[in-house]
């Protein structure tokens, strides 16, 4: 057998192995790792532990099946030159080894794996895995099972006695023991009754935990714009979805995985994982599935995938139809809607509320400014009347001023007129005050005339008298002439030459 | 392409901060005293550019699908 062709059959073990763990190809073993097991064909477990990606546990688990792929295809090993009997694929002519046999075996139980429905005889829970018996309820059949506590954890249900179930899973014959297990992949609960009461038994408890608290849900972003939408491929919902998000230029990652059934929670959590571990740089996470029974959303009321949603790095929204009780995924996610449909509006919101808040600060704006303009404006209209009035107040002074004034000429002109009257009053009685001291003037100096008259020279003279004059000067006394002296004597109509001839 | 490579980014980096913005220009008009015409124009103008480009980023954007293959399949097929 060529080593492409033993990579193969590794490849398909590989397969076959972890539909029996239930994890995916990875968690077994790592593509190197087998291409590395196909090129040097480790024949023992030492060698097997050589091989880079197998340590102490893988090679305890998985080494007895390695090995016996490695019997069959037996080629020279890189290790060994001393390679066991050779097991081929025609075993009806040939001795194997026990374990070689029952690694046969265990191929073709593979095949046989089932869903199988009892009660719980016993458990016997361990570290790491559990075994437990189920039977049929008439006691007439049992069955060994065996589980890793991983997967126990999963089903998120409690081992009691008597519990009715439906273990799924495959086949195994234990080596060691060479006995029969059911090696058990989950756990169901069977009957409303019971879902019911796990379902109430574990609410509380998240509920107590504080996983439901109002206070833990993150606000969807605003406009989200990467988001990763885990549900079924098939079906409604992701139609329904798709046809109601707004075109707002959203990227949609969508992870399909089962949404009912045993394996429903498993693929849940792993594509939550998927999509945390990858850098999908989402900016919300949408788990969506159509309504159904307790029953059918047994996989939404898991505590394991309650943990993993409330632990997600970004806001998960879930959108899950149900009857009256709502399951415990909507409960610890971050918003919740029964339908796809109300998931889109979640996603829409923000994007469609834009649009409002657009017109609405366009609106603003306009009025803002417009109040601005208008309130500048009415400043200018009140300053204005304000000058207006200064001026008004200016010009009515003038007014006034102009009315005074024509006032005050007005009376003018009438005191004017007044003063003309009293004038010409005045005048008259002057005049006549005047005449009257005129004639007692004249009175006064034709008496002093009379009186002049009756006492002047000349009338003395006409009446016999002289004036004697030497030398223009009046001569009154003897003592102003001598003898001999030349006077001229006035008489009335002429003057008198005369000589001095002696005085006495 | 380049047209929608813009408005990708746009709606990354421009629409929550435009309205942002834009509240915030709002506000400013409503918060002032002392009436400044001039800086008012200013606000308007930039309140009228984000506007227009956020309503470019709102019309319509076809969304884009992707279905993610499951981890395990992509183990299994990558060295195929």
């Amino acid at each position: 057998m060529s080593m492409h062709e033993l990579l193969e059959q590794l490849k398909i073990w590989r397969a076959a192995q972890a539909e029996r763990e239930g994890v995916p190809l990875f968690r077994i073993l790592s593509n190197q790792a087998l291409f590395d097991i196909a090129s040097v064909r480790p024949q023992t477990k030492k060698e097997l532990l050589m091989i880079k990606g197998i340590k102490g546990k893988k090679c305890e688990r998985y080494g007895t099946a390695l090995l016996a792929l490695m019997w069959e295809n037996p080629e020279r090993s890189l290790f060994s030159v001393t390679a066991p009997e050779p097991v081929g694929e025609e075993t009806e002519n040939k001795t194997l080894t026990v374990s070689a046999y029952l690694v046969l075996l265990n191929r073709h139980l593979v095949s046989c794996a089932a869903r199988i429905r009892g009660e719980v005889s016993s458990a016997d829970i361990r570290d790491n895995y559990l075994f437990f018996g189920v039977r049929d309820k008439n006691g007439e059949a049992l069955i060994n099972c065996f589980m890793w506590r991983r997967d126990y954890l999963v089903s998120g249900i409690e081992l009691e006695e008597g519990m009715e179930i439906v273990v799924e899973g495959v086949p195994e014959i234990y080596a060691r023991s060479g006995r029969l297990s059911f090696r058990a992949r989950s756990i169901e609960l069977v009957g409303e009754g019971a879902l019911k009461q796990a379902y109430d038994k574990l609410k509380a408890k998240l509920e107590h935990e504080g996983l439901f608290a109002p206070e833990r849900k993150r606000p969807i972003p605003e406009f989200p714009q990467h988001i990763g939408v885990i549900t079924s491929r098939t079906g409604a919902v992701i139609h329904d979805f798709l046809n109601n998000i707004g075109r707002f230029g959203f990227h949609i990652s969508l992870l399909d995985t089962r949404v009912e059934g045993a394996r429903a929670v498993p693929e849940l959590i792993h594509a939550l994982r998927q999509f945390r571990t990858h850098d999908h740089k989402l900016d919300t996470l949408v788990l969506i599935r159509g309504g159904g029974s307790l029953e059918s959303l047994v996989a939404f009321n898991s505590e394991a995938l309650v943990r993993e949603i409330v632990r997600f790095p970004v806001p998960v929204i879930c959108g899950i139809g149900h009857d009256k009780d709502v399951p415990l995924v909507s409960l610890a996610c971050d918003r919740a809607a029964s339908t796809p449909t109300a998931v889109t509006k979640m996603l829409n919101e923000s994007w469609e509320r834009a649009s409002a808040r657009l017109t609405l600060a366009e609106r603003d704006l306009i009025n803002s400014y417009g109040g601005m303009l208008l309130h500048r404006r009415t400043v200018i209209d009140r300053t204005t009347r304000v000058l207006e009035g200064c001026f008004a107040a200016i010009l009515n002074r003038f007014g006034d001023a102009r009315r005074r004034m024509r006032e005050s000429t007005v009376e003018l002109a009438q005191h004017h007129r007044i003063n003309g009257v009293r004038l010409t009053e005045r005048t008259s009685e002057l005049y006549a005050r005047a005449g009257r001291s005129f004639a007692e003037v004249r009175e006064i100096i034709m008496r002093h005339e009379r009186a002049l008259v009756a006492a002047s020279p000349a009338r003395q003279l006409r009446l016999g008298y002289s004036i004697l004059i030497r030398d223009g000067v009046v001569i009154r006394s003897i003592r102003q002439i001598a003898t001999g002296d030349r006077l001229d004597a006035r008489v009335a109509d002429g003057i008198i030459r005369t000589t001095v001839s002696g005085v006495e | 392409m380049k047209r929608i490579l813009r408005k990708r980014y746009m709606a990354k980096t421009n629409l929550s901060e435009s309205l942002k913005r834009l509240g915030e220009i709002v506000a400013w008009f409503d918060n002032q005293d002392e009436v400044d015409v001039e800086k008012g124009l200013e606000k308007v103008r930039e309140g009228a550019v984000l506007i227009k480009q956020s309503r470019t980023r709102l019309a319509e954007v076809e969304n884009e699908f992707q279905e993610l293959k499951k981890e395990m399949e992509e183990t299994e097929t990558d060295e195929d």
